[in-house]
């Protein structure tokens, strides 16, 4: 192999991002390559260089937290106003949501106990109405 | 970039204050990931107001599993990606912007070399600068870089590549590293 076919390989494999059959025949070219290895130096100085970037802050400009701040009061103010809740209202959405067989069942239970409870009611009115009135 | 989860979960509840403390913590770092992608302060500090925005709405879908700084970053990305997206498709050139100062800490090298980075990335085409920014910047795989951006892990590979060799060659310019032109050729 030729540094000129091996050379658009090179960011690659400084990086392991290479599959293995090519890293191997990278490996091996440069291993006899002055050139290649110090073209891998410099790439290797690139990805260190880089990896330091990211412990870096850019400085944000002057009032984008207040502008961040702002934004989202105005896009969701029904949250901004909302009173301290002892849970969140997405729990309890979501709590109904997870349940929502049980709710059934128990709402199902409770309105078949309401029509007993209101068919014995009935009941009883109706049997003591048609006793003969007493003196 | 490290938020407690108490913290978190004081904002999904919408207690007082939470949100802004949250913000305070974080934007920092998340300007910095969306400034480095999009490549100039005034787009950043846009995107960055509708990351918060994303985040705002979207913590009630978050439910813990992953952490929260991963979500966080994903979502920068994630906007600052749409962004540089939208701004190609309406050819709209990017503007780099003056690189703010930055603190000068230890190992004069190294930090030589990532301010001499810094300002290079901003000379790369905003593809191959969104690839190598969440790559070698911030620690992606090319398979979620490329679910990210729509795009194959070959494509991101080739853009990463690209990018790398650029870098390099902006090094080599600064003369910080033999440029290739000048190394003795050999095969």
């Amino acid at each position: 192999m030729r540094c000129h076919q091996i050379r658009p390989y090179l960011p690659g494999f400084v990086g392991g991002d290479l599959r293995s059959d090519t890293a191997d025949v990278v490996a091996a070219h440069v291993a006899t390559c002055a050139g290649c290895t110090a073209e891998i130096a410099s790439l290797d100085r690139v990805r260190a260089g880089l990896a330091l970037v990211a412990a870096r802050e850019v400085a944000p400009p002057a009032g984008l937290l207040d502008s961040i701040l702002e934004r989202t009061a105005e896009h969701a103010p029904r949250r901004v106003m909302a009173p301290v809740l002892p849970f969140a209202v997405d729990d309890l959405a979501r709590l109904l949501s997870d349940h929502k067989d049980t709710i059934a069942s128990a709402a199902g239970v409770a309105v078949v106990a309401a029509g007993a409870a209101y068919a014995l009611w009935r009941a009883v009115r109706g049997s003591r109405s048609a006793q003969p009135a007493t003196s | 970039m490290q938020v407690p989860q108490q913290l978190v979960e004081s904002v999904r509840r919408g207690e007082p204050g939470a949100f802004e403390e949250l913000v305070k913590s974080t934007h920092r770092s998340v300007y910095s990931l969306v400034y480095r992608i999009v490549g100039n302060a005034e787009d950043a500090a846009d995107v960055t107001q509708d990351v918060y925005l994303r985040v705002w709405r979207g913590l009630r879908g978050f439910r813990g599993d992953a952490n929260f700084s991963t979500w966080l970053y994903r979502v920068a990305a994630n906007a600052a990606l749409t962004h540089v997206k939208r701004r190609a498709r309406g050819g709209i050139p990017t503007e780099p912007s003056e690189l703010p100062d930055l603190p000068a800490g230890d190992g004069a090298e190294e930090r030589a070399d990532a301010e001499l980075l810094e300002r290079a990335l901003e000379t790369l085409p905003d593809s191959q600068r969104a690839v190598v920014v969440l790559k070698d910047v911030y620690g992606w795989t090319c398979e979620e870089i490329g679910k990210q951006m729509g795009t194959t892990e070959g494509a991101v590979k080739v853009r990463l590549f690209r990018a790398r060799q650029r870098l390099a060659d902006e090094l080599a310019s600064a003369g910080v590293v033999v440029p290739m032109k000048k190394r003795k050729k050999t095969s």
